[in-house]
């Protein structure tokens, strides 16, 4: 695949129990490298948006951020060890917080309600795969 | 759900396209869009109530047939010319019974189960000659959670095909996966398979090859627990209660309507009848988790899993 410039279109639709939400983000992908990328989508723009997750694990230190997402404030906490989450969220079902902590590619924690998405991305096909069946 | 399409530059120079940006994100867009709109179609809590489920559920009844659209009417007439009691879209009154008590933490009550499922059965879904659909008693409900998701990624990838743009790439909703044509190096699309029992790991890689389905269903994927026993999704139409025997069904098809119907019909059923029939068809493959940790898999796709868990599982090959 290195050999191939690449457009990756990443469309991320959500089932929740009551509505399909649908956001598209449009990035070039960079060419060999196997790193994660840590990806944010929210309604405006977050602490987050220009952390890098090499970084992150790099630092090894825990960090916690607070996100403004479409009906109320979200905190999300980064662990060593364990990965990212959103651990407080002003959302009523609660769902986003109760996925937990990512820490692999292809992985996503979403607020529906808030329209916050954080995500792990490989350009390189996952790590081993290329993609995850939940 | 994510949809990554990549442009395979080296064959849009061998065809000579000229591929624009613009070109590929009009057609990803309009295959979203169509998922969306099979979403919209499909979803029987719409609140703007415009859906043709919705307006199927008000009309139930009371004695009027309508015409719905090309999504409702492919979806009903081929759960109803399969003819598998296991596949069931009129399940929604008992869905809403247990949603309720999972959203309480406790069991729901037996009468309202048994009541519920008086509003059920697909013997009162009518087609009329007329492609008009009739739902033949009051308080019915539909539910596309079988099938609306592999359905819909279908609908995605034959618009990404029909496009004939140079691209290759997957489609993954979640518990559906479709593979766009093939890797530039030709090597297979590799799958990280759920282990159903610890869900964020994975306890295998399965090999894709181009244009290939998959569909997992899980008693993981949306459950909640009640005196130490799980009560997941997945219902018997029959019972009303969630289906035993299984903890995951995952099955390889062409077809991501398929994929998704087989899924949850091979889940429903008896684990060697399940593997009965996976065997029968030729162009399906199956790997099913039972409830006892014993993991089968299907003739065709032995060469094809990279097992990775560490212990908990017994695999069961033919």
């Amino acid at each position: 695949m290195s050999r191939h410039d690449r457009i990756l279109l990443i469309s991320l639709c959500f089932l929740a129990a009551l509505a399909w939400l649908i956001q598209v983000n449009w990035f070039s992908t960079e060419q060999n490298t196997k790193d994660l990328a840590l990806k944010v989508s929210a309604p405006a723009p977050t602490p987050l948006d220009d952390l890098s997750w090499q970084e992150l694990r790099r630092a090894g230190e825990e960090r916690s951020w607070l996100i403004q997402g479409a009906a109320g404030m979200l905190k999300v906490n980064y662990v060593p060890d364990q990965g990212i989450a959103i651990v407080e969220s002003s959302c009523p079902d609660q769902i986003c917080v109760r996925t937990g902590y990512i820490n692999k590619a292809g992985q996503s924690v979403v607020c529906v309600p808030n329209q916050v998405m954080l995500g792990l991305l490989s350009d390189q096909g996952k790590g081993d795969v290329d993609a995850i069946l939940r | 759900m994510s949809l990554e399409v990549y442009v395979d530059q080296e064959a849009a120079k061998a065809s000579k396209t000229q591929l624009l940006q613009s070109q590929l994100e009009e057609t990803a867009l309009q295959a979203l869009n169509r998922f969306t709109e099979i979403a919209n179609q499909t979803d029987h809590y719409d609140a703007s109530g415009s859906s043709d489920t919705m307006k199927l559920q008000e009309a139930a009844g009371k004695g009027q047939s309508l015409a719905v659209g090309q999504d409702l009417l492919f979806l009903l007439k081929e759960v109803l010319d399969r003819q598998h009691p296991e596949v069931d879209l009129t399940l929604g009154p008992v869905i809403d019974v247990w949603n309720q008590a999972r959203d309480k933490g406790v069991l729901p009550e037996p009468e309202l189960i048994t009541e519920s499922m008086q509003r059920t059965g697909m013997d009162k879904v009518l087609i009329e000659e007329n492609k008009q659909v009739y739902l033949t008693q009051s308080g019915m409900s539909l539910d596309f959670g079988a099938v609306a998701k592999g359905y819909g990624v279908e609908a995605i990838w034959s618009i990404l095909q029909d496009s004939g743009l140079p691209i290759y790439g997957i489609i993954n909703a979640g518990g559906n996966i479709k593979t766009i044509g093939h890797k530039p190096d030709g090597s297979p699309w590799q799958i990280g398979l759920t282990d159903p029992r610890q869900p964020d790991q994975q306890m295998g890689i399965l090999e894709l090859q181009a244009n290939e389905a998959v569909a997992t269903s899980g008693d993981y994927q949306k459950y909640f627990d009640v005196n130490g026993k799980r009560y997941h999704h997945l219902l018997n139409p029959t019972t009303g209660y969630p289906g035993e025997g299984h903890h995951s069904v995952t099955v390889i098809t062409e077809n991501g309507f398929d994929s998704d119907y087989y899924s949850t019909l091979l889940f429903l059923l008896p684990t060697q009848e399940a593997l009965a029939l996976a065997e029968q068809l030729p162009e399906l493959e199956t790997i099913i988790v039972s409830q006892d940790n014993k993991v089968y898999v299907s003739s065709g796709l032995t060469e094809r899993i990279k097992w990775t868990f560490q212990g908990g599982y017994t695999l069961v090959t033919p």
